[in-house]
């Protein structure tokens, strides 16, 4: 049975018409419109779906729409602000860290997350705050150079 | 992938969660989701119920006191496991186990109390409904007659590989399970495991796994868990150890050794600890341990890694475990 539930994505109030079994990536692209978040392997292995549920990076694929309710995510959809990139999205491209871009939106989120958690992370840290994130362009280099620009 | 359609529950309170398992049979507990919904979206369980427990705040505890030890509720996440501080501090090995496993995105989803009531992995298990459709024979975790990891087996030889188990075993964990009539079980976790690859655990489909008690350890232990993996990051391991020694007066008091990954559940290695309890720490005690290691696991070959070279790293790793647990 369809149940109605309020979504709060990047500060606005979505309503939708949704069964139990749907996931909130399916919702944030099918029903909200918002296409940022990738469904790349949609098992939880490549992080193409990263968003920010309450402060910590998490995947969207694995995520149940009816268990984001009440919740503030955050996708790509709500870095840019008037038109004008987040630093991290404008570094990404000055830096070349997208190539095909499948995998860009998901590496900025985690990213984010990182950067909000810690602002001065040392290159490790930056490792392993991307390491969920795969790139099959495999341009890590240009990622976490983008990323430690981005916090200097 | 889409998931299967269920009916949705949703309790807020320990009580309810008995309730609702008891009321519908063939219904699934989830928390993190992050290893129960791609098995749906492969269709190896479709539940007709879905009871999602992450809106039980009480369960989210990580609590520790010197008298009571570390509590940790079922659906502490990883990710906060392994930056508490006092689990670092007093808990080393499981606050290295926790921040192993996986990806940070499912580690801030995936709960403790889902990673020790982790299924074992198998490749020719875990795959999509039309890849298992497309083979002539089921294996014994689907229900059929054989075993594709070891031809001739009698029974499943799939492998458990769920990180944070050996380093609790090793430092003395004990489980709280809550059973359909509501009435509390405390188990040491080493009894938690059958030993199993079919069943890997005890569960029965009306308990639940409340929360996890791991006493303070004495003055002068130490603990480690190490584990080898082909990438750094979201990848079960080839072979994980963890070791967790008392050091009083020189002489080793007390210790504790498990190891993940080399059969159908993680084991205890009783030998190793006879070795080392007793005696002052040398460098020539701690080979002989790793080598009593290497000697009591009997590991089967899994995807492209072949069971002589798990002994031999079972043997290493128990050794560096052991060592730094020392230090």
């Amino acid at each position: 049975m369809k149940q109605l539930i309020e979504l709060k994505v990047n500060g606005e109030s979505y309503e939708a018409a949704i069964d139990p079994h749907r996931t909130l990536l399916e919702v944030l692209r099918e029903n909200v419109g918002m296409t940022g978040s990738k469904e790349g392997c949609d098992l939880g292995a490549c992080g193409a779906c990263t968003v920010i549920i309450d402060g910590k990076a998490v995947l969207a694929c694995l995520t149940l729409a009816l268990d984001a309710r009440g919740k503030e995510i955050t996708t790509i959809e709500g870095l840019a602000k008037d038109g004008k990139l987040h630093p991290l999205q404008q570094n990404f491209v000055d830096y070349g860290a997208i190539q095909c871009g499948f995998c860009t939106p998901g590496a900025i989120m985690s990213a984010k997350a990182l950067l909000d958690e810690n602002p001065k992370p040392t290159v490790a840290e930056i490792k392993r705050g991307v390491s969920g994130n795969l790139c099959r362009c495999t341009g890590y280099t240009k990622i976490i150079e983008a990323i430690e620009v981005t916090a200097k | 992938m889409r998931l299967p359609k269920f009916e949705y529950l949703e309790p807020t309170n320990v009580k309810e969660i008995t309730s609702l398992l008891k009321k519908n049979a063939d219904a699934i507990l989830v928390a993190g989701g992050t290893d129960i919904l791609p098995k749906m979206k492969q269709r190896i369980v479709t539940p007709k119920f879905v009871i999602n427990v992450t809106k039980i705040e009480d369960l989210k505890k990580i609590e520790f006191g010197e008298k009571k030890g570390l509590i940790l509720g079922s659906l502490a996440t990883l990710d906060n496991i392994s930056k508490s501080k006092q689990v670092i501090e007093k808990f080393t090995a499981l606050a290295q186990a926790a921040g192993r496993i996986a990806s940070p995105q499912l580690r801030n989803m995936g709960t403790i109390g889902g990673n020790i009531s982790i299924e074992s992995m198998c490749m020719y298990f875990n795959q999509s409904h039309e890849w298992r459709k497309g083979r002539p024979h089921l294996c014994f975790k689907l229900g059929g007659d054989r075993c594709f990891v070891a031809k001739g087996s009698k029974e499943c030889l799939a492998l458990f590989q769920a990180d944070t188990p050996p380093a609790l075993i090793a430092l003395g964990a004990t489980v709280t399970i809550v059973g359909s009539t509501g009435k509390e079980k405390i188990i040491n976790i080493e009894d938690f495991y059958t030993q199993k690859s079919k069943k890997v655990n005890i569960l029965k489909p009306t308990d639940f796994v409340k929360q996890i008690h791991i006493p303070t350890p004495p003055k002068g232990t130490k603990s480690c868990y190490l584990k080898m993996a082909q990438r750094a990051a979201i990848d079960y391991p080839i072979a994980g150890a963890a070791a967790c020694i008392t050091i009083s007066g020189n002489k080793c008091k007390n210790a504790g050794i498990a190891v993940t990954s080399v059969g159908s559940g993680p084991l205890r290695l009783k030998e190793v600890e006879d070795i080392l309890i007793g005696n002052s720490i040398t460098d020539e005690l701690i080979a002989k341990a790793a080598d009593a290691a290497y000697e009591k696991i009997r590991p089967m070959p899994h995807f492209n890694i072949s069971a002589w070279y798990k002994r031999k790293l079972i043997r290493v790793l128990v050794k560096r475990s052991i060592k730094q647990a020392c230090i």
